[in-house]
């Protein structure tokens, strides 16, 4: 019998494929068992217990990059961190290797839209957990929908492509590109701070909208703070910090 | 040499472990000092299905005793305690909370990955 959504369960899951973004990012297509499925909201995540590190195992979460509609076939998007043995792990498995997961996991999801306009901002692989979401966005009714996405000049932008069709599709979807200037650290971009700012602060006084920031570090703290700080309400404002 | 005395809301024995905080960090997970830094690193296991990272609740414990001799909580682990299941005024994440002194804590006995 299927979990009630969001009841934590093990699962065992095989390595179906991989697709390289770029040579430090990666997609993991993760195939459950026939007849057994993931309920989970979009944004949530799943915990890997990896048999590495000094004392393993070693838990690390992955937001999961695919729909709950997707079924069997989950995918979650891994960047390589230098040095780090998780990802090193990670980006070491061949196709057919089991992964123990554990989910889902998360308060930071999308399950019934607010009847607002909504507005995503996510830096790089931070688009995971918000793809998910904009599908189930653009699935629950006409709201105005944007997507600022944050990425480098020098690296593809994750679901970028994607996306793009998404919005040429649905007038009521906006996406935007946001590149961060030249030799600015990959979890970094002022550009983005700048470009929230000036449409979500600066532009008009409507603080209606509902956000959904996910980027690593100093960044998304920063940009929820600029948010809730101009005015919209702390709920109003979700945010994911890697 | 500080001391956390640990209960269990399902009646498992309780634990006791003395620990020098200047030995931080004791794992890797969790901020350096923190209760779930702590834990792990004596051997004591407290779900953290994120990694102690600030993303999920389920390294939440509650303060029986000693509250004040935690680092203050931060927005983002407001923010995250908010969805925890059976929160409470003396509830805690383990992987934000930094000891400074002797604690008694409460792991519940559902958390949202054990209910």
């Amino acid at each position: 019998m299927a979990p009630a959504r969001g009841e934590p369960k093990e699962y065992h899951a095989i390595l179906d494929r991989v697709h390289d973004w770029s040579s430090d990012t990666r997609s993991l297509f993760l195939r459950l068992p026939s007849g057994i499925s993931l309920p989970f909201d979009p944004g949530q995540f799943v915990s890997l217990a990896l048999p590495v590190g000094d004392r393993p195992p070693l838990v690390r979460a992955y937001s999961l990059a695919s729909s709950p509609e997707d079924g069997s076939l989950l995918e979650v998007c891994v960047d390589r961190v230098p040095g780090g043995v998780g990802s090193g792990w990670l980006f070491g498995l061949a196709p057919g290797a089991e992964v123990p997961l554990t989910g889902p996991f998360g308060s930071f999801k999308l399950v019934e839209p607010p009847a607002t306009p909504l507005v995503f901002v996510a830096q790089g692989t931070g688009i995971a957990p918000i793809r998910p979401m904009v599908r189930r966005a653009l699935a629950s009714g006409d709201r105005a929908i944007a997507v600022l996405q944050g990425g480098a000049v020098a690296s593809p932008l994750v679901y970028g492509e994607e996306l793009t069709a998404l919005a040429s599709a649905n007038p009521a979807l906006q996406w935007e590109a946001v590149l961060a200037p030249p030799g600015t650290a990959v979890t970094d971009n002022p550009r983005l701070e700048q470009v929230v700012r000036e449409r979500y602060v600066e532009a008009d006084g409507n603080r209606a909208r509902h956000f959904w920031i996910c980027a690593v570090g100093a960044l998304a703290t920063r940009l929820r703070d600029l948010l809730r700080s101009a005015g919209y309400e702390r709920r109003a404002v979700r945010c994911e910090k890697w | 040499m500080l001391r956390i005395r640990i209960l269990y809301e399902s009646g498992e024995p309780e634990r006791t472990i003395e620990f020098d905080p200047a030995d931080a960090p004791f794992s890797h997970d969790g901020e350096p000092g923190s209760i779930l830094d702590v834990l792990l690193g004596h051997g004591i296991h407290l779900e953290h299905a994120c990694g102690g990272k600030c993303a999920c609740t389920t390294c939440h414990v509650i303060l029986k005793d000693g509250e004040e001799n935690l680092s203050e909580q931060q927005e983002e682990e407001a923010d995250e305690l908010d969805s925890a299941p059976g929160l409470t005024m003396h509830s805690r994440l383990g992987c934000q909370a930094v000891v400074s002194g002797d604690l008694t804590i409460v792991i519940p006995k559902y958390t949202i990955n054990q209910a």
